[in-house]
């Protein structure tokens, strides 16, 4: 039986459209970045928590991946090399900022005004985004209380279309190890979320 | 609920795989009987798929900024002819030295002429 699944429809044409990448075709490039694009800068913020540090990381991001292109062989798939790439840029980001004085004393989230407000509802009264927006930071604090392998698993998982073997291929660790690491990350982020009556 | 103290824990382990839908066809099932019957497993299981959400919404970007105009302002930059960055022209020490020995040795002749001795 033919397999002219959607997938394997869409597969191939990502894949003529790396080829092109690499033969040097800007246009091919350019349709590779709009696709990963949402990827990449979510991966960057989830890790970063500041969006203009995020566009940062994934303006370098892609600028490495085009040099890189040619090195590219397709052992890994493009979506977990270019997630990779970008996770390790994150990651240098993170470490780069925690050693300076201004994050040390925590002022970073208020650099730009906008920082992680949610959209505003016209349900939610200004007392309950302001409760809303509490909880979001807490929340993001217990994740950022976490081990760096637990972080960093959590933060793969809590995007949808990555796989079990997507991150463990991202995170370069055999698969056992995901699920692992994941049941223990949600054991410690339920236990700090019960002592802080937020489940 | 289960008996077993320590198989608690491999159900546990076994739920998280289960909410990411890792569990193989008959782990899966099993599981699924179970969650049936007992409700703290349930309780577990509903806590869990929770800890997802909260910490999902609370990592997620409120907003994505457009990709095409993104994809456009790299595409600009990478095409445009790199220029390099301008080379500072530094005078090196040696040329420094060099340049004292000459004015030394440029007075030190005129001292001499002036005295006659050459």
């Amino acid at each position: 039986m033919p397999d002219s699944t959607p997938l394997t429809v869409y597969k191939d044409q990502e894949a003529e459209r790396i080829r092109r990448a690499v033969d040097g075709d800007l246009q091919a490039f350019r349709d590779l970045v709009v696709h990963y694009h949402p990827l990449a800068y979510s991966m960057a913020y989830k890790v970063l928590d500041d969006p203009q540090d995020a566009e940062e990381v994934v303006q370098d991001a892609f600028v490495k991946i085009h040099r890189a292109l040619s090195g590219f062989r397709g052992e890994a798939s493009c979506k977990t090399w270019i997630s990779r790439i970008v996770l390790r840029l994150s990651l240098n980001r993170r470490r780069d900022r925690s050693r300076s004085s201004w994050h040390r004393l925590g002022l970073h989230g208020h650099q730009n005004p906008d920082h992680a407000q949610p959209p505003i509802t016209a349900e939610q009264t200004p007392e309950a985004q302001c409760i809303a927006q509490q909880t979001r930071q807490r929340i993001r604090e217990l994740v950022d209380e976490l081990p760096e392998p637990l972080r960093q698993v959590v933060v793969l998982n809590s995007f949808e279309d990555l796989s079990y073997e997507e991150i463990a291929q991202i995170l370069e660790i055999p698969l056992g190890t995901v699920g692992s690491r994941l049941h223990s990350a949600r054991k410690k982020l339920l236990g700090r979320l019960r002592r802080l009556d937020l489940i | 609920m289960s008996l077993l103290p320590w198989k608690k824990n491999d159900h546990l382990r076994d739920l998280s795989d289960y909410i990411d839908g890792q569990l193989d066809s008959q782990a899966s099932l099993n599981l699924s009987e179970q969650l049936v019957f007992d409700h703290q497993l349930r309780q577990s299981m509903s806590d869990y798929v929770r800890t997802d959400e909260l910490v999902g919404n609370a990592l997620t970007p409120t907003s994505l900024p457009d990709a095409e105009s993104f994809a456009n302002a790299l595409i600009t930059e990478l095409d445009s002819p790199e220029t390099p960055p301008p080379r500072q022209r530094r005078i090196q020490p040696v040329l420094w030295a060099s340049f004292g020995l000459l004015v030394t040795a440029g007075i030190t002749f005129a001292g001499l002429k002036r005295r006659g001795v050459v």
